[in-house]
């Protein structure tokens, strides 16, 4: 039989001064906050013949699952993406057309706009850190490769939102503007600027709008993907 | 000086615990020895075999990412197909082929694909899962459940199974021989998006406590330790010994290190932490350090270096159709006027075959140590019968640097499967990187039908 659980119990330094008394909470708790820490660190009840000592991790599963505090350090990765590849002259692949249909993921013609609606996108589970800022995960930056098709700069808007997290107050559809100045696939992300998709954990439909603000040719974007950006909170 | 750790977690009995409990002292000793191997899982020191590198059975939970969140949006239909199983016909399309690294601890896959039906349905397409080993035996083949969900066609599966640390092919398939007639514009279903996940059902959020002071003494790690910890002598422990204050105040500090350390929160709620994430001048930096505090898995500090990497998925896309039967889903022609136009697997021209860039990826990259990269890249690909995919050079190019290049290995006796692996690639951690799957030949490629290229995977494997 494993000792009684202990995940708050902590003593605070006063408890071990010199000759103060031993007091058999002290026991309870160092105890019971090892076995806590255990089942934390390996993800396994020692004793499974009774309930395990600890919360259920996000996914529902036992043990630390680095999915920011307090279940550890989060990690920087891509969550979602579309990925393709300028036409080259020695590559065999679909052809790009206007709306996208093709090798790049979206093409934007010269003053126009270009949406990516309902991307269905099942982000990882994470807890709230209320009242602190806000949890790994609960935003995705957007990393994306562009190029002009001709000319020799353009400025695009992109809008970006989360439809269930909007509609549950825990979001707000945000846009910032960027500047594509090659031919060349260049790259750009949106982590420090003011564009991100706060998004809640689970399903979640992406949308993505991107305004070509110049008149004088097409942006491309080869590849994009929507990704983790922070170890502890935003 | 034996220090005293515990070979396996002991515990303590609630009777242990109690007031005027005999057993006071073993409670003690076993819970210092359990502290000690907790502390030796997490930093890999003293020799510990069993460490925590999250591959589950009791080495650490499972991460549980999804393997693919891919938008694709490219419609299904058929340019003026001719016949049954020949490049750009009909039969069993492949229309999204995947290979994957399961991490080792993972064993069941949830696979979605996200369709807008035209005016073909399921019940002559037939959708279903394929699942096959990289030798390409067959692990099982299921259908899809089809549900409408928020204006869209799901087709959903899910298999249980799998073992981790493999990498596996999911061949999500339809039947397109029964089509009516050559489906041009809105017949054949346009494909949204696809999504292969564990499966993980969630809680609700349950935010920790935290305090309006800090009142938990967490010990300050020195310039060369990752937390605080101290070892004690198994001597402390023999019988007759008393126990004393120094003995419980260390053990719990090295408690409320590992606390601090693996949840990445301040112990006992504090209001603040101890542990700093440093830049490699010293000063705190939580975005990007140097060297890092926390339990995750960096080998930042110099003296930690038996830190536990781990298995890692980065990224997984398909890069178009193929025929299940080996063939192309398109003519063989550059370019083709005939299949799957929308979406077929790329390939490399006839007429050039230097240093051909297939699908690019930018992406932020986690702060796992670069030193002696464990990334790799698999990259799957179809042939029309053609022993010659061996001659190709698959290298990967990233912002940092470009790996060595590897030649494709035939998965099975048709010649119809290939499948490279590239290590070592190299990376910086902890930020944006763009990678590029590249191709060359030595000498001429010898046909059209000779090698596409159907889907890849980027993953961290130590």
């Amino acid at each position: 039989m494993g000792s009684k659980a202990n995940q708050y119990h902590f003593l605070e330094d006063g408890f071990f001064r010199s000759l103060a008394n031993g007091l058999s909470e002290m026991i309870n708790s160092l105890c019971g906050r090892a076995r806590h820490l255990y089942e934390l660190a390996t993800g396994e009840n020692p004793f499974p013949d009774e309930p395990a000592a600890s919360q259920l991790n996000p996914d529902g599963r036992l043990g630390h699952n680095h999915r920011g505090p307090p279940w550890g350090s989060a990690f920087l990765h891509p969550v979602a993406w579309m990925v393709g590849m300028e036409p080259g002259a020695n590559l065999t692949q679909p052809e790009p057309s206007t709306g996208g249909l093709g090798s790049e993921v979206r093409i934007i013609p010269a003053d126009e706009d270009a949406d990516i609606l309902d991307w269905d996108v099942i982000v990882p589970w994470y807890d709230d850190l209320a009242p602190r800022a806000a949890a790994p995960y609960s935003r995705l930056f957007l990393d994306f490769v562009a190029r002009l098709a001709s000319g020799a700069s353009a400025s695009i808007t992109i809008r970006a939102w989360s439809t269930e997290a909007v509609e549950a107050g825990r979001g707000m559809i945000r846009e910032d503007d960027f500047t594509i100045t090659s031919t060349s696939a260049q790259n750009h992300s949106s982590v420090g600027t003011d564009l991100w998709i706060d998004v809640l954990p689970g399903e979640n439909r992406i949308n993505i709008e991107i305004d070509n603000n110049d008149a004088a040719g097409d942006v491309h974007i080869i590849a994009l993907s929507l990704c983790q950006a922070v170890k502890s909170s935003h | 000086m034996a220090r005293k750790k515990n070979a396996s977690f002991q515990g303590v009995d609630v009777f242990g615990v109690d007031v005027d409990a005999p057993s006071f002292r073993r409670a003690v000793e076993n819970g210092v020895g359990d502290t000690a191997l907790i502390y030796d899982m997490l930093t890999g020191l003293n020799g510990e075999a069993n460490t925590i590198d999250h591959s589950g059975d009791g080495r650490g939970c499972p991460l549980g990412l999804p393997l693919v969140n891919q938008r694709i949006f490219r419609n299904l239909n058929l340019e003026n197909p001719s016949s049954k199983d020949v490049n750009g016909g009909t039969g069993q399309l492949i229309f999204a082929p995947y290979v994957i690294f399961l991490p080792p601890g993972e064993d069941t896959i949830v696979v979605v694909a996200t369709v807008d039906l035209g005016t073909v349905d399921d019940s002559v397409l037939a959708p279903h899962l394929i699942i096959r080993a990289t030798d390409m035996t067959l692990v099982v083949d299921v259908p899809f459940r089809s549900f409408f969900v928020r204006g869209h066609t799901m087709w959903a599966a899910i298999y249980s199974g799998l073992g981790g640390g493999q990498r596996y092919f999911v061949f999500p398939q339809i039947e397109t021989s029964h089509v009516p007639s050559t489906a041009v514009g809105g017949q054949m279903p346009l494909l949204r998006s696809m999504k292969i996940h564990h499966g993980l059902a969630g809680r609700p959020p349950q935010p920790p406590r935290i305090d309006t002071e800090d009142r938990f003494g967490v010990t300050e790690p020195t310039s060369t330790e990752m937390l605080f910890h101290k070892d004690f002598d198994e001597g402390l422990f023999a019988n007759e010994r008393s126990i004393n204050g120094y003995v419980l105040a260390n053990w719990n500090r090295n408690l409320n290190a590992i606390d601090e350390f693996m949840r990445r929160w301040p112990a006992g709620g504090n209001l603040s932490y101890v542990h700093v994430d440093h830049d490699s001048g010293g000063s705190p930096d939580s975005s990007n350090p140097a060297r890092s505090r926390f339990d995750a898995h960096t080998r930042s500090l110099a003296g930690y270096p038996d830190e536990p990497e781990i298995a890692f998925p980065l990224w997984s896309a398909s890069f178009g159709a193929f025929l299940a039967s080996g063939k192309f889903a398109v003519e063989l022609a550059e370019p083709p006027t005939i299949g799957c136009l929308e979406w077929f697997a790329p390939w490399p021209e006839v007429g050039g075959a230097t240093n051909v860039d297939i699908r690019r990826l930018r992406c932020l990259v986690p702060d796992f140590q670069s030193t002696s990269s464990n990334l790799k890249c698999a990259v799957l690909i179809g042939s029309d019968g053609d022993a010659d995919v061996g001659s190709w050079n698959i290298s990967v190019v990233s912002t940092t640097g470009t790996s060595a290049t590897v030649a494709p290995v035939a998965c099975d006796g048709t010649n119809d499967w290939w499948l490279a692996t590239v290590t070592a690639i190299p990376f910086t951690g902890d930020g944006e990187e763009r990678f590029t799957i590249r191709a060359s030949r030595t000498g001429a490629k010898s046909g059209v039908g000779e090698l596409c290229f159907l889907a890849a995977c980027l993953y961290f494997e130590p």
